[in-house]
């Protein structure tokens, strides 16, 4: 029997469990400046979900999904986007949203029941995708618009983010084949937290990696230490670089470790092992940035304790924004209707009407 | 001007439309090199090439979704799905992501598309070939279904589907694909969507159909007018968002309205024509609303395919049971 | 001997090619061995012989395309022969015709001597040709095989070649005739024994087109078709265009039409949108007077009284006209100018008839557009007979009624009348009511069957009356001022609802006597008006009368009336008070009394009066005190 195929897996990473550098860290990491910006983006992603799930619990704000412990993976991704990339965000993608001109207040209002938040305010975020619920159809989608780009022969990529249980889906496997097959400048990262609600990793597929599922599809793809936003960001960069430059689509496998809830609908300590969790949280991505920047001496705990408050301040001004909005402006019965059509059918004007008169009763 | 049949109608509205239009892309299985297993994109891919007609792999649901990317971005994707039986993977697409695109981003992003599927029974074909689930996207915000009954409907119709700025449904009954042919001239003017074609004038009866019914519901109207009774014939044409007002007036005219469709009778659009009818125009109504439509069940294969698709006969008996009524 | 006919290999496969004869002429084959490969657009197939036998004759070679439906193999076999046919599925009913002609094989010499051929499916499942040109002709003998004709189908011109040998004896068409498929084609007269030597295929000029269809079998037709392009309303132009028309809501006659012989296109009536001074098409679909704002269920009770909107005074919700307001304008309506037909909704009849008519008509089964029409008419349908299928009443049983059965129109229920049979003497023809007369019938039964009537008689005085005055207006006048102080019988008392509406305003009905029967014109407004003005809108609606131009409003809204008998003959009476009015005066002739005065025995003039009121609405204190102030004011010397 001859060998038709076999296939590698790389695995990425820079900083260990104990933030120790495992490899000559590449230049974007050997700056403090830009290392603390990390940091900073990390942190303010961890305090607006915090902020978040507290509203939820007091009725300020509907179902929201954390990302607790998986911060590096979407801020670490998304941050190596340039301004005309394109994301197509999957449901807990705060932070890829975040890293693309999408506001906290946005998203806020988009979990609190507001359709604004998906209006995207910033230009540079025009053309991203409202968050996907249908699992697995982002990628879908993440494949059209990265063919609008190849058809316009544009120097630009798309992002997309799913989590390992989505890949189960058809449409991630139809989304790849057609990436590979017509090279789209499509980069998708597979977010490897280790439960998909109660089902964990080892329950959702016989494959050893989920980075292989591209090998099927002839897409190039590998792991990375998820809770190392350097390796995140690192592996992302050359993947968005060589989709702008026509060198086709990647799959980037990071794994961590799913901190929190599925959503503040769930409750994890059904299923989670108190000790597995305990475990993982000795190495997650904001205290592994944080120990490696205290080890390079230069920058204090006072340091990072003032990013973190600089984060609480800067999410108190988007709930503020989420709460203007939502409670002072809030949408009348018409928005149901003026944006449904480019133009709303003469048939569905008396109910227009209709709820129009009921407003308010 | 040539006299040609609906899918060649189809076939000159895309080539029509998309010398005029650079955004349009038409893609799906079997659509380029092999013009499409109808024949509906015959030349296409020859004239417009590789970047604008794609043959993709086989697979719906990505098929619907490349086209939900590619609209956002400005294109005009025009998707063929070969058969509407095997939509359905498709339809996760169309009802969560393109019908609600530019409601959830507040006119951010548009959807312009149209999904070309050819529909319907009788052409003997194996299972799954047959269905008519229009209703099922009729019943869905944010989309529009239209159904062309004629090659000259199928022209300006597909043309007004390619100019509509928000999803569209372009379901051509497959059996009509080749049976009459029409004088269509090539002018590039799109027909009105939201609106009724009125067939035939009368004032004893109202017949209400739409796509390959029309067929045999233009015969039954024939035979009615030998017996002195004269009658509107309206097709419905778009069947999401209807034009009801057409409807209306027809029925103050004559009070009695029989609708044909070859669908299944329970929650068709029938049964919406009905209750629109009921609600507003009841007291014009000399007689029960008539229903002739496909069985509640299963379309059945080739052998009892000509027993579940109403009939010539059966349009006649209940259009003669509702014009006998009191 | 049994001739195989190629089957339908696939799904409406049209024709297969020949790879490889497993038989030759000669063999012995059993039913179920394989004896020919074929090759159809998907596969290489196995044709398993149909019976057991002997082979005969083979129809073609290896390469050759055979159409289905066509010979492909003769079998002579003694086993069993079952009849092989097509496998032609089967087709909707109304395509069934084509198919059945699709189907029907090329016939085998019937009889030795004669034969009729038959055309062929020459492609796919296609109903008819059309003959291009003969290339033989009546007599002239041909060979098996020999090009007879070219025929046109939808895809090619293709040339049918003669099944046998013979000579022709009938061609069924000339150039440009269509033949169905099935149907004759060519008749030959053989000479029996030749064998059929059948082409296998016609060729075909052109490149052999697939099915075009990935499953199952599209039926192709020929026929043109075309959108009529004319409609009702005589313009020319097709739907699209209309429709089009009406959803930019412009009127098509107000369009230039710039089509074939004056055509309005899609253009043109994109043309008219951008152009402001097109007609618009009118916004509602019921012509409305403008300023009207009626409801359809107004406007149809209007329409079917035949009732001029324009006489309508709306008193409903924000101006809008009430069907009580059609019902109002409509009392005593008339039947048209010219005679027509209408019948006439009697004065004061109307709105107690409707009312009865709407609530007793729970339970009865009409539809909604019958319940309006015969509200609309005044007919109670509890007492209607229903002759559809469940009971059902119709239009035409509602109008059945109308004209028949008077019972219908009434409250009570009268047993069955019966004439006195018809002999000799009686010499008299039945005549049907109709107009005037048939309302009051109708009238005069409803006021008998509601009015409680008590009537109370005088005598006035009227010598003091200075010479030359005129006598009916000295009447109205007198009328006017008992209205002055006792008004509670100038009013209307409504039964159903039990509300009297006392008027301020004497509206004064005159009875008017006339050869077409009774009519009751109004003088509105009658206390505002001297006796000469009285006299002299009396005059005016007696002559309107006459030619038959009296308006509908002068002869409704009475709210008291007077019947002046007494200028033909009879002093007192009791006539008919009317609902909704309380009142009624009967004025008597003129006659001379002796009476007693300060002077002794005088002979006076008297006026005869009789008051009839309806005991419901008014006590007869009220009545007694407006017949001392009318005739208070008759003595009066002017």
């Amino acid at each position: 029997m001859k060998t038709a195929a076999s296939f590698e897996i790389g695995y990425q990473q820079y900083l260990d469990e104990n933030a120790k550098p495992v490899n000559d860290l590449p230049a974007f990491a050997r700056d403090e400046k830009s290392l603390m910006q990390m940091y900073a983006d990390m942190q303010f992603l961890r305090v607006l979900d915090k902020r978040a799930v507290g509203m939820q619990r007091i009725g300020k704000m509907r179902t929201y999904p954390s990302s607790l412990g998986q911060e590096a993976v979407g801020i670490g991704a998304g941050g190596a986007l340039n301004e005309d990339d394109v994301v197509i965000p999957y449901y807990r993608g705060t932070g890829m949203m975040l890293s693309h001109y999408i506001h906290a207040h946005e998203i806020l209002l988009y979990w609190g029941g507001d359709e604004r938040g998906t209006c995207y305010k910033d230009e540079r975020a025009g053309q991203d995708f409202p968050i996907a619920v249908p699992i697995a159809t982002q990628i879908l989608h993440a494949a059209g618009v990265a063919t609008a780009i190849k058809l316009r022969g544009e120097k630009r990529c798309v992002m997309t983010e799913i989590g390992e249980g989505g890949t189960s889906e058809g449409e991630f496997y139809e989304g790849l084949n057609v990436a590979g097959i017509w090279n789209l400048p499509m980069v998708t990262i597979v977010n490897n937290n280790q439960w998909a609600i109660s089902v964990p990793s080892a329950r959702q597929t016989k494959a050893q990696t989920y980075a292989q599922k591209a090998l099927a599809a002839g897409v190039d793809c590998l792991q990375v230490d998820g809770n190392d936003i350097i390796a995140v960001r690192d592996a992302a960069r050359q993947a968005v670089e060589k989709a702008r430059n026509g060198g086709g689509p990647t799959l980037i496998e990071a794994i961590c470790y799913r901190l929190g809830d599925h959503t503040t609908a769930d409750d994890a300590s059904r299923y989670h092992d108190p000790e597995v969790a305990k475990a993982a949280r000795e190495r997650e991505p904001v205290k592994r940035l944080g120990d490696y920047l205290l080890s390079l001496g230069n920058i204090k705990q006072k340091d990072l304790d003032a990013v973190e408050d600089a984060a609480k301040d800067k999410v108190e001004e988007e709930v503020a924004l989420y709460f203007d909005q939502l409670e002072n402006h809030p949408q009348k019965a018409a928005d149901m209707f003026d944006y449904l059509y480019a133009e709303l059918p003469e048939k569905t004007r008396p109910q227009r009407e209709e709820a129009i008169r009921r407003e308010g009763k | 001007m040539d006299a040609i049949t609906l899918i060649e109608a189809v076939n000159l509205a895309l080539a029509s439309e998309m010398a005029r239009d650079e955004s349009i892309l038409v893609f799906g299985e079997d659509v380029g090199l092999n013009g499409g297993v109808f024949r509906a994109t015959d030349g296409l891919h020859a004239k417009f090439g590789d970047d604008r007609v794609m043959d993709t792999p086989l697979a719906e649901a990505m098929i619907a979704g490349l086209s939900v990317g590619l609209a956002a971005q400005g294109f005009k994707p025009v998707p063929e799905i070969q058969f509407m039986g095997f939509v359905f993977p498709a339809f996760n697409q169309i009802a969560t992501a393109a019908a609600r695109m530019r409601n959830r981003t507040r006119g951010r992003l548009s959807q312009p598309m149209t999904i070309r599927m050819p529909y319907g029974g009788g052409i003997h074909a194996p299972e799954h070939h047959s269905e008519s689930t229009e209703a099922l996207f009729a019943h869905i915000p944010g989309l529009k279904v239209v159904i062309p009954s004629n090659p000259t409907r199928a022209y300006g119709l597909l043309l007004a589907a390619l100019r509509d700025p928000d999803p569209v449904l372009f379901l051509e009954p497959k059996r009509v694909y080749r049976l009459v042919k029409h004088e269509v001239e090539d002018n590039g003017e799109a027909f009105p969507l939201e609106t009724c074609f009125i067939d035939r004038e009368g004032d004893d009866i109202t017949l209400v159909s739409w796509g390959a019914m029309m067929h045999e519901t233009l015969l039954a109207a024939t035979e009615l007018e030998k017996d002195g009774v004269t009658v509107d014939v309206i097709d419905v044409a778009t069947i999401a968002p209807m034009d009801m007002g057409t409807i209306f007036e027809s029925v103050r005219k004559t009070g009695r309205l029989v609708i044909v469709q070859e669908a299944p009778r329970s929650g068709g659009i029938g049964s919406e024509i009905a209750a629109e009818v009921a609600e507003h125009e009841i007291m014009s109504l000399l007689a029960p609303i008539g229903r002739v439509a496909g069985y509640d069940t299963v379309m059945p294969y080739a052998k009892l395919e000509g027993q579940y698709m109403p009939s010539v006969e059966r349009i006649l008996e209940e259009a003669r049971r509702i014009l006998d009524f009191s | 001997m049994s001739k195989f006919l190629l089957p339908d290999l696939g799904e409406g496969l049209p024709d297969a090619e020949i790879v490889k004869w497993l038989v030759k002429e000669g063999d012995q084959i059993t039913a179920g061995d394989d004896m020919v490969e074929m090759s159809t657009a998907k596969a290489v197939v196995e044709v398993p012989a149909p019976f057991t036998g002997t082979v005969t004759k083979l129809y073609g070679q290896p390469g050759d395309v055979i159409d289905t439906g066509n010979p492909l193999i003769e079998i002579t076999g003694d086993g069993e022969e079952a009849p092989i046919e097509a496998l032609a599925e089967d087709t909707p009913a109304d395509t069934d015709e084509v198919a059945k002609e699709a189907a029907i094989e090329v016939a085998a010499p019937t009889s030795a001597g004669h034969e009729v051929f038959r055309l062929p499916d020459l492609g796919e499942g296609l109903p008819d040709a059309e003959i291009v040109q003969w290339l033989v002709q009546e007599g002239a003998e041909v060979t098996a095989g020999d090009t007879m004709v070219e025929m046109s189908t939808a895809k090619a011109v293709v040339e049918v070649p003669a099944p046998h040998s013979g000579i022709i004896t009938r061609m069924h068409g000339g150039p440009g005739d269509v033949i169905k498929t099935g149907h004759p084609l060519v008749e030959f007269a053989t000479g029996g024994g030749t064998a059929p030597k059948t082409s296998a295929v016609p060729e075909k000029s052109a490149k052999s087109a697939d099915a075009a269809t990935v499953v199952g079998a599209v039926m192709v037709g020929n026929t043109v078709e075309k959108e009529s392009a004319v409609s009702g309303d005589g313009m020319k132009a097709g739907p699209a265009a209309r429709a089009l028309a009406r959803k930019m809501k412009l009127d098509l006659s107000g369009l230039k039409g710039s089509g074939k012989d004056g055509e309005i296109t899609l253009a043109d009536v994109r043309a008219g949108a951008e152009n402001p001074s097109a007609s618009a098409a009118p916004v509602a679909a019921t012509s409305a007077p403008l300023d009207l704002k009626i409801g359809p269920a107004a406007r149809a009770l209007a329409d079917g009284l035949g009732l001029d909107l324009s006489l309508v005074t709306p008193t409903g919700a924000r101006g809008t006209v009430s069907k009580r307001d059609v019902l109002v304008a409509a009392r005593g309506m008339i039947a048209g100018n010219g005679g027509a037909v209408v019948p006439v909704v009697a004065p004061g009849t109307v709105m107690g008839t409707v009312m009865g008519a709407v609530s007793t008509a729970k339970g009865v089964k009409a539809m909604p557009k019958v319940r309006a029409y015969a509200s609309q008419k005044g007919v109670d349908l509890s007492r209607v007979k229903g002759t559809g299928p469940i009971g059902n009443i119709s239009i035409d049983d509602v109008n059945a009624a109308l004209k028949g059965d008077f019972a219908v129109t009434t409250a009570a229920p009268s047993a069955t009348y019966q004439l006195p049979p018809r002999t000799a003497l009686v010499s008299g023809e039945p005549e049907k009511l109709i107009g005037p007369r048939r309302v009051m019938a109708q009238a005069m039964s409803k006021a008998r069957d509601e009015v409680v009537k008590t009537s109370i008689f005088d005598e006035a005085d009227i010598a003091a009356w200075v010479p030359g005055s005129d006598v009916t207006a000295r009447i109205m006048r007198a009328i006017i001022a008992g209205c002055m102080i006792e008004p509670a019988v100038n009013a209307w008392y409504n039964s159903e609802t039990g509300e009297k509406t006392t008027h301020k305003s004497v509206h004064l009905g005159v009875a008017v006597d006339s050869p077409r029967g009774l009519f009751v014109p109004v003088i509105q407004e009658a206390e505002t008006k001297s006796g000469p003005e009285l006299r002299a809108v009396l005059n005016t609606r007696r002559g309107a009368i006459t030619d038959g131009s009296i308006k509908p409003a002068d002869m409704s809204g009475a709210t008291i009336t007077l019947s002046n008998f007494g200028m033909i003959a009879g002093r007192f009476a009791t006539p008919i008070v009317v609902p909704p009015e309380v009142a009624i005066i009967g004025i008597g002739g003129l006659f001379e009394k002796l009476v007693m005065d300060e002077k002794g025995i005088a002979n006076h003039r008297m006026i005869p009066v009789s008051l009839t009121f309806d005991h419901r609405a008014c006590t007869g204190g009220e009545a007694a005190r407006f017949l001392g102030a009318m005739l208070a004011d008759l003595r009066l010397p002017n």
